[in-house]
């Protein structure tokens, strides 16, 4: 799903990172198992709230609302790599460091990775048919708060069939897990990065997320 | 009462189905439609029993108080009504009870919660049902507490489902045969597989169940695989199809039916047309197997206990125990497993501490660590009985004796949690010496067994090594004993070691006596399992036959060998400090440490070449010239330097650090790497760190606080949800200890925040080191 070449870039410089990138790649892709639920619904607008129809998935929050204002629908999906990959980084944790943090950032990217593929496959079928798909958008991105994601997961039915849960903190379980929306319009619309509304703007010293 | 080796058919979708026929979105709880529309409940139950279900499921799959609060009791009391009403003595109704949705154990909801939240279900249906149904469990963990919930609670009899996916593997990683091995002993009357896949997709599942259990098995598949199309979930095969794959899958001994997801009462109808017998049933194998929630360990041929997680005789292990540091005791399970153990014994008793907490931690830390089935090895049985409930897998008490006392006290514990047990060949009148002695014992322990509930397969009898060099004959003693018991068709298991105690190069006579126990067909053997590619040596061999002068050529032998390795090592060329350490070569900065201390104090060592060599490791990653991997890998090296320099300041008596900071990942984060890299890289600059983990509750932090003050405190979050969770932490330390300094860091901590709620910003490791610095100083 990634490269170790792509992964040594976030590692450092020289044969060292990237030794160890192929390490954390290699633990990886052994122990990832991609996989999804996914579903499409149109888009309400009651009451200055945005739901997806007929499913329990409200979207809150100006900035989602923005990303969608020239939408008429949704593509909303819950995404995983499994549970072996925390089982795997535990066990790292525990007996390289340096191995359980290069592999935990790969699996970090992996799951990234899935999601961008997810996310154009959606658009190749959606431009078929002239329409367009927006950027996706997650629970914690600018001002959606993070306890939404529990409509995502019952929307989707993701605790039957990906075992997701939710900490109390509102982290899903597997932790390398994403649940995303994306506006289906006929425009292409004008919708921001994912660095302009996210939390650590301003903070951030760069491009770790690959942005 | 039902007799669940008949034919049975069962419901089909009555969630689908309730939501068409209500009209309920996506995500919507569908129990309340008991109170709010009761009839369309009612209309699609009598379908189904009109279709021919012989058991219907009440519309309670959701209906527990974490989703529906106070209503809880009122809506499980209407939905067993409605369910009643619509059976009309035809059909049995059955109590659904479904997963409570919930993460349990670290950063979700307790074990205890769990267990009374469902406790509160059972509770709720007072026994009203024919049966209670737990059913659609991805968590072997849910699943379990589930069930003790309603043994515990309820004298219904209780089937037990899971779902599984295509891999053969839950959500949660369990696979058919873990699942079946696990619950088979803990008192279902019948287990099985239902939704996520459709019955073509489950008849090899359904193979599989059939072939790791005794029990009536029950199917209960999808329509199909499910798809999403504009909020409606549809599958992909029809009644026929359905039909004709649910016939192959009773053909194979199946004999209870049903289906789940898109099944509506037209495909339950056909299927209860078609399929009129009882299955036929191959005869069931039995198999000695332990397992965790993820694999099954099958005795086939020996297989290895691995021996080390157990302070006897082990002062670093007794000091884990003493302060906490259940990290190092994880790391030994994992090294064992990944140096070829099988299964791993977890024994944690030791004076002054706390056993039954500590074994809980130790199982639930190992099962997110390590996929090996566990040994519940301990004296106590209260120890053993929490050990066990919190252990989702099928476990092996270590152990009962001869003892009456031992005797009714464990074995009811092996039967309830469906547990393997060891018997110790020893009664009130202590070891045998000889042969026909210890067999006795041991055959009386298995027809106790027998009695109690527990199947041979699941019993190990342990013929007891004792040391050769305190009593010429106990080897052939143990080795004749087992021979015996494996006559018996009893399993048997051995500790080897204890064997060459006293001894030189205890190495060599392990492993020759191992060879010998496997040959007279022992099945589990207990050992350090990297010294299991040892060769068995004839020296050994014949020490442990007990051969005239076979004694002293084994010494002289072993003498010869040890020699040679201390040459080796003084004659091993390592590179100096800083090129070890910077380098990340661990092996080598341990080496340099033992050196440096043949000529200097283990203070000197470190302030004149450990610390210097972190500086400058510091200093490289702050100028960019290495980077976050290297920084650990270079701790990590130091840390080997170190622990040579603790062992010889506590052979000389030299004080611990006394700077000390505690350090936390606040309540309800579990990310905890960055905060690992912190203590890894702090630790080395000579500050005791006492590490609380992750997830660590307010009042825990406040009591280590008060056990360590003067400290420094460290707190650390990832996410923007538990950042305020710091806040409090912070707060509730301050109203005790107002002048604490707190250093706070991790992922969405920004300097700015960090001084909002009275922290000390450190952006890194390093950035933590200087503070700690300037505050000591």
């Amino acid at each position: 799903m990634i490269s170790a070449e792509y992964l040594a870039k976030f590692l450092g410089k020289g044969d060292d990172a990237l030794a160890l990138a192929k390490k954390a790649v290699e633990e990886v892709s052994n122990a990832a198992k991609c996989r999804c639920v996914e579903a499409t619904a149109r888009l309400i607008r009651e009451d200055g709230e945005l739901f997806a129809e007929n499913t329990v998935l409200r979207l809150k929050g100006n900035d989602i609302a923005e990303l969608l204002k020239d939408c008429d629908a949704v593509y909303f999906f819950c995404a995983t790599i499994g549970s072996e990959v925390d089982m795997l980084i535990e066990r790292l944790k525990l007996t390289d460091l340096t191995l359980a943090y290069a592999t935990d950032l790969c699996a970090g990217l992996w799951v990234d990775a899935y999601c961008d593929e997810l996310e154009k496959r959606q658009r190749a079928r959606l431009e078929e048919k002239g329409r367009t798909l927006t950027r996706r958008f997650s629970c914690g991105y600018g001002d959606m708060p993070l306890s939404s994601q529990s409509s995502f997961i019952e929307a989707l039915k993701a605790d039957k069939f990906l075992g997701l849960r939710l900490t109390e903190g509102g982290m899903m379980i597997p932790s390398k897990t994403v649940s995303a929306v994306a506006g289906i319009g006929y425009d292409k619309s004008d919708f921001k990065s994912r660095c302009e509304t996210c939390v650590k703007r301003g903070s951030c010293e760069g491009g770790i997320c690959g942005d | 009462m039902i007799d669940f080796s008949e034919r049975i058919i069962l419901d089909g979708a009555t969630g689908s189905l309730l939501a068409e026929r209500s009209g309920a979105p996506a995500g919507y709880r569908l129990e309340k439609l008991n109170i709010e529309n009761p009839d369309v409940v009612y209309s699609v139950h009598r379908d189904y029993v009109d279709a021919g279900s012989n058991v219907i499921y009440s519309n309670t799959f959701g209906a527990n108080a974490l989703k529906l609060g106070n209503q809880t009791e009122e809506i499980i009391s209407a939905a067993i009504e409605i369910a009643r009403k619509a059976a009309a003595g035809k059909a049995y109704v059955a109590l659904d009870v479904g997963p409570l949705g919930k993460l349990i154990g670290e950063g979700g909801i307790s074990f205890e919660e769990a267990y009374d939240n469902y406790a509160r279900v059972i509770k709720a249906a007072k026994d009203r049902t024919d049966l209670i149904v737990i059913e659609t469990m991805t968590d072997l963990a849910d699943a379990r507490i589930a069930l003790l919930a309603a043994k515990e609670n309820s004298s219904l009899p209780v089937m037990l489902s899971m779902s599984f996916e295509a891999g053969g593997r839950s959500a949660f990683g369990t696979d058919v045969e873990s699942f079946a091995r696990t619950v088979s002993g803990m008192g279902v009357s019948a287990i099985g597989i239902n939704c996520s896949l459709g019955p073509v997709e489950m008849l090899p599942m359904a193979e599989k169940l059939l072939a790791c259990t005794s029990l009536p098995v029950f199917i209960k598949p999808n329509a199909g695989m499910p798809r999403f199309v504009n909020g409606q979930t549809v599958y992909d095969i029809d009644k026929r199809q359905f039909c004709d794959a649910m016939n192959k899958i009773h053909t194979l001994g199946v004999n209870i039916l049903g289906g789940c997801c898109g099944t509506t009462p037209d495909y339950i109808r056909i299927m209860a047309e078609e399929v009129k017998e009882v299955a036929l049933r191959p005869a069931y194998r039995p198999v000695r197997a332990l397992c965790c929630s993820t694999s099954t360990v099958t005795a086939d041929g020996m297989k290895i206990v691995g021996e080390r997680i157990n302070p006897t005789g082990k002062k670093r292990f007794q000091q884990a125990l003493r302060e906490g540091d259940f990290d190092y005791i994880l790391a030994q399970g994992i090294e064992q497993a990944q140096s070829g153990a099988d299964i791993l014994d977890v024994n944690v008793g030791l004076n002054g501490t706390d056993e039954k907490g500590n074994m809980v931690k130790v199982v639930e830390g190992l099962q997110k660590v390590v996929s090996k089935p566990l040994v519940i090895d301990s004296s106590d049985p209260a120890v053993i009985e929490a050990a066990l409930r919190r252990y989702n897998g099928k476990a092996l008490i270590n152990s009962v004796n001869g003892k009456q006392s031992s005797i009714d006290s464990v074995l009811p514990l092996a039967k309830k949690y469906g547990a393997a047990v060891v018997c110790l060949a020893l009664d009130e009148n202590g070891i045998p010496d000889t042969i026909e002695g210890r067999v006795k014992i041991g055959k009386r322990l298995i027809s106790e067994c027998e009695k109690a509930g527990i199947a041979k397969e699941d019993v190990y009898v342990d013929t007891l090594t004792m040391a050769e060099s305190a009593q010429k004959g106990s080897a052939v003693c143990t080795l004749g004993a087992l021979k015996e018991i494996e006559k018996t068709g009893a399993g048997s298991i051995l500790g080897v070691s204890n064997i060459s105690f006293g001894m030189p190069h205890r190495e060599d006579i392990n492993a020759s006596f191992l060879e010998m126990a496997k040959d007279a067909g022992l099945v589990l053997c207990i050992i350090n399992p990297s010294l299991i590619n040892i060769k068995p040596s004839e020296y050994a061999r014949d020490f442990l036959l007990g051969k005239d002068g076979a004694t002293e050529k084994y010494i002289a032998y072993a003498a010869k060998t040890d020699s040679v390795k201390v040459e080796e090592l003084a004659s091993a060329d390592a590179p100096d400090m800083t090129r070890a350490i910077v380098g990340g070569m661990g092996t080598a900065a341990r080496e340099t440490a033992m050196r440096l201390l043949a000529e200097i104090q283990p203070l000197e060592v470190a302030a004149k070449h450990i610390i210097p060599a972190l500086d400058r490791v510091g200093e490289l990653y702050e100028s960019g010239k290495i980077f976050l991997p290297q920084l650990i890998a270079a701790a990590d090296s130091a840390k080997q330097a170190f622990a040579v320099l603790e062992e010889k300041m506590k052979e000389s008596g030299v004080k611990a650090s006394d700077k000390r900071f505690v350090l936390a990942t606040v309540k309800g984060d579990i990310h905890d790497i960055g905060k690992n890299i912190v203590k890894a890289v702090v630790s080395n600059y000579g500050f005791k760190v006492i590490d609380l983990g992750r997830d660590v509750d307010y009042k825990i932090v406040l009591d280590a606080v008060e056990k360590n003050y003067p400290c420094v405190l460290g707190l650390s979050a990832l996410m923007t949800t538990t950042a305020q969770n710091m806040a409090t932490t912070i707060e509730l330390v301050r109203e005790k200890y107002p002048d604490i300094d707190v250093l706070v860091g991790g992922a969405v901590i920004t300097p700015e925040y960090a001084q909002s709620i009275g922290g000390i910003y450190c952006k890194d490791a390093n950035a933590t080191v200087k503070e700690l610095k300037r505050i000591f100083e």
